[in-house]
């Protein structure tokens, strides 16, 4: 009876002290939230929206920085985890211009683990405030500059428009090109990570149980049976990491030479006394990179944190949740029949919700790759049919 | 442009290149000019300056277009 009320203190202690780090990490969540969901003014403009956010794209870009141009918004990326979205608003005098913070594929990484990993949140909201307050810095000094200062549009059909069409063009195909690989080479550090531990740690299980047979237990301990068996299991890893780069190398090569390509050919056309030595091969170029552009909105299809960072927050939260509860629901089996049916059912319920998150967050980038796709191969049989129909009419 | 020189960033053999060089003299995209050192340059007129305008505009519809969600 004694042992019964101490199992089951011990039980509501370990409860309360998970609802403790569950409140923490949750609070640091919602802060961190927060601080990324807030807009704040930065400027009004006389131009309409469209105008102002392609005039500051074509700013940035010719500035070198990352923008990606989204449907009223720009989405630019800073150094160090941090980003900034630019919102432009429609108003009676013009446009409002306004920013959040924003946190790039990496830094939504780095919060995601940190908040469950260290210190209940505390090293991610502390590591959010840093991007927070960096995101600030740049809207409030490079955007704010840029959007004051305002473009200088240059004459039709002159040698500048040219110019600024390819700059806009290979910043662009720079900037898929480098995401692609950005999210192929995740994607292959995430399958080495996985690969060889969980493959060299089943073969060191396989291993053992061989050796168990065979009798080559600590009793027989020496240095040839500690030797062979952990030279086996290093082996074994080194070689699934082989297989998995022999694998994963030439298509992150081809991918990385692309982004490498167009922007020396950026650099190139953005340099001073371009005009009279400007590289012919640029238009060349760029019909090469539409053929490669699909293949790059493929690869570009994120399989981590970044697609749906809530979802993923959720996923981690509710799978440490579920082991939780089922943990619990073990300890329990052998006093408490209700503790376990209720532990273990809530766990198995919260298990459930993770697989149903995780297909519909899979399905969701499956369907938006799949329509950027489709409206890419009608935009580039247009350009193909106003090709012809204008090398007919000249 | 150097006549020789835009035949080597083209990448196609010399006979491909005078066809579509002729061709494009035919629509009055390019004209030849005589330079003072001998060499025959390739220039591009008005209306092909034109020309690879629009073809430049499109290309950056289109790619610019990519990832517009």
């Amino acid at each position: 009876m004694l042992a019964l009320i101490v199992i089951v203190f011990a039980e509501l202690l370990l409860l309360k002290m998970f609802l403790t780090v569950l409140g923490l990490t949750a609070g640091s969540a919602v802060l961190v939230g927060m601080l990324f969901l807030k807009r704040f003014h930065l400027i009004s403009k006389p131009e309409h929206p469209k105008t102002v956010l392609d005039d500051l794209a074509h700013m940035l870009r010719a500035d070198r920085h990352r923008v990606e141009r989204r449907v009223g918004h720009l989405r630019v990326r800073v150094k160090g985890g941090a980003g900034v979205k630019v919102y432009a608003k429609e108003t009676d005098e013009g446009t409002e211009v306004s920013f959040a913070a924003d946190l790039t594929p990496e830094g939504w990484t780095i919060v995601v683990i940190t908040m469950f990993i260290v210190s209940y949140g505390v090293i991610a909201f502390l590591y959010a405030i840093y991007v927070f307050l960096k995101s600030r810095r740049f809207a409030q000094d490079t955007i704010h500059r840029l959007l004051s200062v305002g473009r200088v549009r240059p004459k039709p059909g002159s040698r500048e428009e040219v110019r600024e069409l390819l700059v806009g063009s290979l910043s662009e195909g720079q900037r898929l090109a480098e995401e692609a690989y950005e999210t192929q080479k995740s994607n292959y550090e995430d399958a080495v990570l996985l690969g060889t531990v969980l493959g060299t740690g089943a073969f060191a299980c396989l291993l053992m149980l061989v050796l168990y047979e065979l009798d080559w237990g600590p009793d027989r301990m020496n240095a040839l049976t500690i030797v062979f068996p952990s030279t086996a299991v290093i082996g074994f890893g080194v070689f699934v990491w082989l297989v998995l780069r022999w694998r994963w190398m030439p298509h992150l090569k081809k991918l990385k030479g692309w982004s490498d390509v167009l922007n020396i050919a950026l650099t190139k056309e953005l340099s001073d006394g371009f005009a009279e030595h400007a590289d012919p091969g640029v238009f060349d170029l760029l019909s090469e990179v539409c053929s490669h552009i699909p293949e790059w909105l493929k690869a570009r299809q994120p399989g981590g944190v970044y697609r749906s960072p809530f979802a993923w927050f959720f996923i981690i939260f509710g799978g440490l949740t579920a082991a939780q509860l089922l943990i619990l629901g073990l300890t329990a089996t052998y006093h408490d029949t209700v503790v376990t049916l209720t532990a273990t059912s809530f766990g198995a319920v919260v298990v459930i919700a993770i697989v149903v998150v995780i297909r519909r967050v899979r399905n969701v980038a499956r369907e938006e790759t799949e329509r950027e796709l489709t409206e890419w191969k009608s935009r580039f049989a247009e350009l193909e049919r106003k090709a012809d129909r204008f090398l007919q009419e000249l | 442009m150097l006549k020789t020189r835009l035949q080597v960033a083209s990448r196609v053999n010399y006979d491909v290149f005078t066809k579509y060089l002729t061709w494009m003299l035919s629509k009055e995209l390019v004209t030849v000019e005589n330079s003072p050192d001998g060499h025959e340059k390739v220039v591009l007129t008005r209306k092909g300056q034109d020309a690879y305008l629009k073809l430049v505009q499109w290309i950056n519809e289109v790619i610019l277009g990519a990832s517009k969600r």
